[in-house]
C-alpha cells in the first residue's frame, strides 16, 4: 500500500463524514460564528471591566477631592441642579459634579439588564456555560445587538401559496439560517399576538430573494407581521 | 429543489436533473475538482464527466445525501485526471502536498499487493468514528477535499501551525491504527 492507495481509500469514507465537513464549503460553519462571539466577548470582558476600572478610578481621583474641598456632603447634594446650572458654574458647582457619576451609571446598567433578558433562544442555546450569568449584563448586550446587527431592514412581503417572499433591503447576513423569526397575528384593533416562530433553516427556501415556507403554519386570512431578529415587516393572507 | 426531488429527476431521465445539480451542487463540486487539479479548464472537465457519471449511475442508485455522492465522484475524476496530468512529473499544489503528507502513513513504493479499496475504507471509517468532530471535520477537509491549510485554518478560526499539528498528530494516528489493522506500513 502507498499514499496513492490511501487518497483513493479516502474516497470511500462514509456520505455523512463528507457531508459534515462540506458544511464548511457551501454554509457557514457553526464553529465560525461562536469563534467569533467567543473572541468578541473575550474583547467585552477585558474592555468592560478596564472602562469600569477607569470610571472608579476618575470618580476616586477627581470627583471625591473637590466635593472635599468644597466641604459639601454627597448627601446634601440637589438632584436637580446638574440641569439648571448654567454651563459655566458647572465645575464650581458641587451637584453637577457629583451627578455626572452616578447617573450613567444606572442607566446602561438598566438597558443591558432588559436587553440581556431578550436573547433568542439559539442563541442562549450556544452560549457556553460559563458565560452564563454574570456576564449577562453589558457585554451580553453589546454582542447580542452586534450579532444581530446585520439583518438588514426588511422592505416589504408577498405570501402566495404558502410561500412568504420578503424584499430586504441590504445583503442577508451569513448566518441567516440561525436567526429565529417570529409570525404575529394583527387583530383589528391592531394588537399583535404571536401565532408561529422558530429558526429560519426550518422555512428557508431560498435566500436570494428571500422566501419562507410558511405552509406548515396554516395561517388563516389575516394581516401579519413577520419578525426577524427585530426587523419587522408586514404581510397579508 | 430538494435532493430527492433531484435524484426523481434522475431517475425518470429528465435531462434537467442536470441542471438542477448544476445549481445547487455546481459550486460545491467546482470547489472540489479545483481544489484537485487547480485549473479551471481541467475542473470543468471533472464537472462534466461528473454529471455524466451522476446521469449514468443514478437510475440504479438512490443516494440520500447527494453532495457527499457528488463529491466522490467528482474527486475521483478529479484525482484521475490530476495523476494522467503529472504521471511524467512530480505534482504541484495541494494534491502534491496532501500526498506527500500520506507518505508519513503509507509511503510512496509501489508493491504488487493488491490492495482492497473498500477494506482500507472502512478501516479509515473505523479510524475517522473515533475522532471528535472538529479532527474529523479538519482531517477530511484536507485529505478528501484537498482544502489549503489556510483555508481550513482560516474557517475554524485556528492558526494554521495548530492545523498542520493536528494533522500531523492524526496521520500518526491513522497510521498506528491501520498497522493495528494488520496493514505492514
Amino acid at each position: 500500500m502507498n499514499n496513492q492507495d490511501l487518497m483513493n481509500a479516502i474516497s470511500g469514507i462514509r456520505p455523512e463524514y463528507i457531508e459534515e465537513a462540506a458544511l464548511e464549503l457551501h454554509a457557514r460553519p457553526a464553529q465560525n460564528k461562536t469563534a467569533k462571539i467567543t473572541s468578541f466577548r473575550k474583547t467585552l470582558l477585558i474592555a468592560v471591566p478596564a472602562a469600569a476600572a477607569a470610571f472608579i478610578f476618575l470618580a476616586v481621583a477627581v470627583v471625591i477631592p473637590i466635593l472635599s474641598k468644597l466641604g459639601m456632603s454627597t448627601a446634601s447634594a440637589p438632584a436637580d441642579s446638574a440641569a439648571t446650572a448654567p454651563a459655566e458654574a458647572a465645575a464650581e458647582a458641587p451637584a453637577p459634579v457629583y451627578e455626572e457619576p452616578s447617573a450613567p451609571e444606572e442607566a446602561p446598567v438598566y438597558e443591558a439588564e432588559e436587553a440581556a433578558a431578550e436573547p433568542e433562544a439559539a442563541y442562549e442555546a450556544e452560549a457556553p456555560s460559563d458565560m452564563a450569568d454574570a456576564n449577562k449584563s453589558a457585554a451580553g448586550a453589546a454582542e447580542e445587538a452586534a450579532f444581530f446587527a446585520e439583518m438588514p431592514d426588511l422592505e416589504s412581503a408577498v405570501y402566495e401559496n404558502g410561500i412568504l417572499t420578503v424584499d430586504c433591503r441590504g445583503p442577508l447576513p451569513e448566518n441567516i439560517k440561525e436567526l429565529e423569526f417570529t409570525i404575529y397575528e394583527t387583530d383589528a384593533d391592531g394588537t399583535e399576538q404571536s401565532c408561529a416562530e422558530g429558526t429560519l433553516d426550518t422555512v428557508l427556501v431560498s435566500e436570494a430573494p428571500l422566501s419562507l415556507d410558511l405552509s406548515g403554519f396554516e395561517l388563516r386570512s389575516g394581516t401579519y407581521v413577520l419578525d426577524i431578529a427585530g426587523k419587522r415587516v408586514e404581510f397579508s393572507l | 429543489m430538494q435532493d430527492h426531488e433531484i435524484v426523481d429527476l434522475y431517475w425518470a431521465r429528465m435531462e434537467n436533473a442536470i441542471t438542477e445539480t448544476n445549481v445547487k451542487y455546481g459550486k460545491y463540486c467546482r470547489k472540489i475538482a479545483w481544489n484537485i487539479v487547480e485549473n479551471a479548464e481541467d475542473s470543468e472537465e471533472c464537472i462534466n464527466d461528473t454529471y455524466l457519471s451522476a446521469w449514468n449511475t443514478m437510475p440504479e442508485e438512490r443516494p440520500d445525501l447527494l453532495a457527499p455522492y457528488l463529491a466522490t465522484i467528482v474527486r475521483n475524476h478529479a484525482l484521475t485526471l490530476y495523476r494522467k496530468t503529472h504521471s511524467q512529473k512530480r505534482g504541484a499544489g495541494q494534491t502534491a502536498l496532501a500526498l506527500d503528507e500520506l507518505t508519513e502513513v503509507a509511503g510512496t513504493s509501489s508493491t504488487e499487493e493488491i490492495v482492497d479499496l473498500s477494506l482500507l475504507s472502512g478501516h479509515i471509517n473505523d479510524f475517522l468514528a473515533g475522532l471528535s468532530n472538529n479532527d474529523r471535520i479538519i482531517f477530511v477537509r484536507r485529505y478528501f477535499y484537498v482544502d489549503p491549510l489556510s483555508a481550513i485554518a482560516a474557517e475554524l478560526s485556528m492558526s494554521e501551525s495548530a492545523v498542520k499539528s493536528l494533522l500531523f498528530r492524526l496521520r500518526q494516528k491513522l497510521k498506528d491504527h491501520l498497522m493495528r489493522e494488520g496493514y505492514e506500513l
